[in-house]
């Protein structure tokens, strides 16, 4: 074969080739266009963060599957977008005088969407398997419960071990399901097919990949606007931005660095509000140095708060006073901290007879708080610049939980606490009372406190969590450092309201 | 070739108890997973409890007979996050990276022989030195910038493809893309440098000068020399693409055993772990085999040997 035949060949070839590639890309530029008809989409498309664990909202009961859960289980009560406690399955609650028995009415005529009706039995039956099991997840959220028993067919009622002025804000986690259903079929088979009475039922589940839901046909409430949503976690933020700019995604939770760059794109809108979360440094006050009350207090006044929200965050947070974030209940405008004093931090410093002792600091690299290892290192700076020597130790998210645990800490470390209740009691029964995970200082003022709110309700409660409040801050156990927002790209068209705790609830979205 | 084979066999289990006892070790050496199953809120007590429930409480020894005697058998436990069969999960996972490694290993290898062929053939400088430049551009450009940087031009750009996910043979393109051209340029470097090297050797010049065609030559005397580092290599980047491609998946959110695995090891979700070792181990026992046979067949020298 003459070379020039060979070679127009391989060109004919090559060409061929090329065309094939192109062929693709165009015909996949036909996919996901399905709702350019004019009608305003019908379907949502969110990310979530992280994986969602077991779909059997029994056993399951970290935080992102209430994203899904809320979609398709009742839970007793809600919490609204901005914190308030709404009937959901059900309708009013009351309690005895001394907050120890709680007594729920149910809707009536309440029916999971393959019919079976939802009565205080199926209530009672979802709290007692919960409670049978210490190990659980869900366990936590009700180790104030003695006993749970339908009273007639419309009434449950709780019998606490002790006083508990918030427990129907715990009731909001948990989600009900039909009894009958979950014994016939069994745990396992259950979390691949689950049935509850939300607004939305299961289509499909493909763990790890999309979570996909169908609007009921047999809700008790308002039918929601969204016929579809599809879950989808997607781990890396990079990619949840845009996957919203390029329209694969409708919402997806962002980094505080990529609010910008959305921004001025166009293309999507950006949601920000302030979270229901602190983040804040814990404080082992027992430990070398910091046993003495005014390194602690030198510590919180050489931290120039604003330096990391207005600087480093780009006012994507809110300077904390105290260990709770004004969503929470709890929260007090009556509680300040010792503000940012350079000068005083280093009087102080020089009292304690301070020698440069260095202060082990721990934090995560990645994970929960956004910006940690820079968030860190503005902290490091801003102490040294008083004298504090800081030995930063970093890890990963796993590794420094598992420490947070096992309380492990040696100096200070870098925190955060989010109550999904939307109320002070478990993040300070945390940090306060005597099992706590975040409790160096084992201050029996802080433990008794923090078990007298649950005694008291209103105004009365809201006393004793500002008392705890100030009382923290005084003696230097926690320096509550911001209130950061959840940040989210969006479809432009999108109508909605983000909520505190950052979890998704769509059954009041529409697109505009 | 049968005893071959028996050796490889002894070779492969030796490979994946290796690999089961130092993932038992080191995964037990970094803390028990009961605290980061439970909410913030649980107690240290409820915390031991789980602990105790997953097995934890018993000796190490019992612990790891315990995970060998589910090697043996295949069962591998639960999932601690999701409670689902951990073999399950993994196998659920497999097509999706499959499929991915698959098509990236395919479409890299034919490309760049196609290339490589074609600079031998045409003797085109200038071919080779676009060859060369784009390949270096592409190796010096890490695998996740390159995959945003598809992103940012065929999906946020022109809103040709879509950005992650694996709802249909367009979300293959990009991330079969990225990989593609990575592996590409691995090969068609081997290739060219082979068949540069024996363009001048003499049974090359002999063939030529004794008349028969340039192609002829290359196809029938040059190519398959030139195959067997390519095969070598190949082996290895097949085995490791099958074991997952972390960067790829988390960019896409492709749904393959990478990301399982790496949540996984950072979960403390062991049996997941176990699981997932134990495929990725075969598998690149398993192609590597596959790879010596095809060597040993091609190449006289060691089937001799």
């Amino acid at each position: 074969m003459p070379q020039h035949a060979l070679r127009s060949r391989l060109l004919a070839a090559g060409a061929l080739a090329a065309t094939g590639t192109l062929l693709l890309t165009s015909c996949a530029g036909g996919f996901d266009d399905a709702a350019a008809d004019g009608e305003a989409p019908t379907e949502i498309v969110a990310a979530i963060p992280t994986d969602p664990t077991s779909m059997d909202p029994i056993r399951s009961g970290a935080l992102v599957v209430l994203s899904v859960f809320f979609h398709t289980f009742d839970q007793l009560v809600a919490i609204t977008a901005d914190g308030e406690l709404a009937p959901k399955l059900a309708t009013e609650w009351t309690s005895n005088d001394d907050l120890t028995q709680w007594d729920f009415t149910l809707r009536e005529g309440v029916e999971a969407s393959n019919g079976e009706a939802i009565t205080a039995e199926d209530v009672a039956f979802s709290y007692q398997t919960i409670l049978d099991d210490p190990t659980g997840e869900n366990f936590a959220y009700l180790s104030s419960v003695a006993s749970v028993e339908a009273i007639d067919e419309l009434t449950v009622r709780f019998t606490l071990n002790s006083p508990f002025s918030a427990f129907p804000r715990n009731t909001s986690l948990i989600s009900v399901v039909p009894a009958d259903t979950y014994q016939e079929v069994g745990a396992d088979a259950f979390a691949q097919e689950p049935i509850g009475s939300g607004p939305y039922v299961f289509d499909s589940i493909r763990t790890g990949v999309s979570y996909d839901l169908v609007r009921s046909e047999s809700y008790w409430g308002e039918a929601p606007e969204i016929e579809r949503i599809s879950l989808q976690p997607v781990s890396s933020d990079e990619s949840r931005v845009n996957g919203v700019l390029s329209g694969s995604l409708d919402v997806a939770p962002i980094g505080p660095t990529q609010v910008a760059t959305v921004d001025g794109q166009g293309a999507a809108q950006v949601f920000s509000a302030l979270s229901n979360g602190v983040v804040f440094l814990g404080v082992n006050s027992t430990s070398g140095v910091l046993a003495d009350a005014r390194i602690r207090e030198a510590i919180s006044l050489a931290i120039d708060k604003e330096a990391i929200t207005d600087g480093l965050l780009s006012g994507l947070a809110e300077p904390a006073t105290a260990m709770l974030a004004p969503a929470v209940e709890g929260y007090s405008d009556d509680v300040t901290d010792p503000g940012f004093d350079p000068e005083r931090a280093r009087e102080l410093l020089a009292e304690a007879g301070y020698a440069g002792e260095a202060i082990p600091f721990d934090y995560a690299t990645d994970g929960r708080i956004p910006l940690s290892s820079e968030v860190a290192q503005t902290i490091q700076a801003s102490l040294a610049d008083v004298g504090i020597t800081i030995d930063l130790r970093g890890a990963d998210q796993q590794a420094h939980t598992l420490k947070v645990r096992g309380r492990e800490m040696q100096g200070i470390y870098l925190n955060t606490w989010a109550p999904s209740t939307v109320d002070g009691d478990l993040p300070l029964t945390d940090f306060y009372e005597t099992a706590g995970n975040n409790n160096y200082a084992q201050d029996p003022l802080t433990a008794e406190l923090a078990a007298e709110q649950r005694g008291v309700t209103g105004d009365a409660r809201l006393d004793v969590f500002a008392e705890l409040l100030s009382y923290s801050n005084e003696q230097g156990y926690f320096v509550p450092l911001y209130v950061p927002m959840n940040n989210y790209a969006a479809d432009p068209d999108l109508d909605w309201t983000p909520r505190a705790d950052g979890l998704f609830d769509f059954s009041q979205t529409v697109f505009k | 070739m049968l005893p071959f084979i028996a050796r490889r066999l002894a070779l492969a289990v030796a490979t994946v108890l290796a690999v089961v006892t130092i993932a038992f070790v080191l995964g037990r050496a970094t803390g028990e997973p009961g605290g980061l199953l439970l909410p913030d809120n649980a107690t240290q007590a409820e915390v031991d409890a789980l602990n105790a429930a997953l097995g934890f409480d018993r000796p190490i020894v019992v612990q790891y007979l315990d995970t060998l005697v589910g090697l043996v058998t295949g069962d591998f436990g639960d999932s601690y996050r999701l409670r689902e069969s951990a073999l399950g999960l993994v196998l659920e996972r497999v097509p999706a990276t499959v499929e991915l490694a698959f098509w990236a290993f395919a479409i890299g290898l034919v490309l760049a022989v196609a290339a490589a062929l074609a600079i031998q053939l045409t003797g085109s400088r200038v071919l080779r030195a676009v060859a060369g430049w784009a390949g270096a551009m592409r190796q010096s450009v890490p695998d996740f910038f390159f995959a945003l940087l598809l992103v940012l031009v065929f999906s946020v750009l022109l809103g040709a493809l879509p950005s992650l996910g694996r709802t249909s043979y367009a979300s293959l393109v990009l991330p079969v893309l990225t990989l593609a051209t990575g592996q590409f340029v691995m090969y068609l470097r081997l290739l060219d440098a082979s068949l540069s090297e024996q363009a001048g050797q003499d049974f090359v010049r002999t063939a030529i000068a004794q008349g028969q065609r340039r192609s002829t030559v290359l196809f029938t005397r040059m190519l398959p020399n030139a195959a067997l580092p390519v095969l070598g290599m190949a082996g290895l980047n097949l085995g490791g693409l099958l074991g997952g491609t972390v960067v790829v998946e988390v960019v896409f959110a492709w749904p393959g055993l990478g990301k399982l695995l790496t949540d996984a090891v950072s979960q403390r979700d062991f049996p997941i772990v176990q699981a997932g070792l134990v495929f990725v181990a075969l598998a690149f026992v398993i192609v590597n085999t596959a790879v010596d046979v095809l060597v040993r067949r091609i190449d006289t020298r060691t089937a001799a040997a």
